[in-house]
């Protein structure tokens, strides 16, 4: 019981840091479905919770960006590669992302 | 994240909005085009009233050479056919017999009257550069000084293409020329450079 407390200690302290950076934080099970964002992701009208517990994301970018950004994710996710991808959002930022 | 087995268990990125970066991106792009066109559109403008103050100058020249024709047709159709017309009345009445001292001098100073009214009538509308190109013109120019003032002018060329160079502002330029060398004496070494073909020749009056 107490490693299951100071986990979640460990992912509160996680959280707060995440949000108080201007960046768009996230991370992902090792399937490649988004399970967290931070609050930044208010600032992206297009990610969503998901019923299931996951996260939509797609639809922040734009059209032209979609395909390269998500086979660009989908190597890293296989390959265990990190990534770095630049695309364009749609309503105004413009992000780059990286991997882990 | 990795196991100790080296598996991912979880993934963690981070997405950074670069907007500002990129507006800057082309924001600047499109001050540095702007600009472009404004240095071209100056260019432009400059450029044109270059040759505005080209063709007025030459025009002004034009004006002036015309009157100095008209000058010189007076002086030669009209005001020099009065003591040609003396004298040659002098001649007719004394029948070249006579002995009187004044009447001689009477001859002589209608002769040099002619003469002078001839030469004027040539210096105000010289023969050669009108139809000659710039290097002519000022080959003609040193012979003129040799003549008129005894003076021995090195020319000396600077550039090759000068034939190019507007020939009545030379004209212009020229005409001044007599003038500046009778200030600066005969002694003395003076280098006159015409403005407007400044860059392509000089001009050295030993």
């Amino acid at each position: 019981m107490q490693a299951e407390a100071l986990l979640k200690q460990g992912e509160a302290q996680f959280r707060q840091l995440a949000d108080t950076m201007p960046q768009l934080v996230w991370t992902a099970d090792p399937n490649g479905q988004v399970d967290y964002y931070n609050r930044r992701h208010k600032a992206y009208d297009g990610i969503a919770h998901m019923p299931d517990g996951t996260q939509q994301w797609h639809p922040v970018l734009h059209q032209d960006d979609e395909t390269p950004t998500r086979n660009a994710w989908m190597h890293a996710v296989r390959t265990g590669e990190i990534y770095t991808t630049s695309s364009t959002g749609l309503d105004s930022p413009t992000a780059a992302t990286i991997g882990t | 994240m990795h196991d100790s087995q080296g598996r991912i268990v979880k993934w963690f990125g981070t997405a950074t909005d670069i907007d500002i970066v990129k507006q800057a991106d082309a924001e600047l792009r499109t001050i540095n085009q702007t600009l472009e066109k404004r240095v071209a559109e100056r260019t432009a403008i400059a450029d044109m009233r270059t040759k505005q103050r080209q063709k007025l100058t030459v025009e002004l020249i034009e004006a002036e050479e015309k009157e100095r024709r008209r000058i010189a047709q007076l002086l030669h159709d009209d005001l020099q056919q009065m003591p040609a017309s003396a004298k040659l009345q002098l001649e007719t009445a004394t029948d070249h017999t006579s002995d009187d001292p004044a009447l001689e001098n009477v001859g002589k100073i209608l002769k040099a009257s002619i003469a002078k009214a001839r030469r004027t009538a040539h210096e105000l509308s010289p023969p050669v550069p009108r139809h000659a190109g710039l290097l002519d013109g000022l080959k003609w120019l040193v012979s003129l000084f040799k003549e008129q003032f005894d003076l021995r002018v090195h020319l000396e060329l600077k550039r090759q293409h000068i034939e190019n160079e507007p020939l009545k502002i030379f004209q212009s330029e020229t005409g001044e020329l007599p003038a500046v060398s009778v200030i600066h004496g005969r002694n003395r070494r003076s280098s006159c450079t015409p403005a407007v073909c400044g860059c392509c020749s000089s001009m050295t009056m030993p």
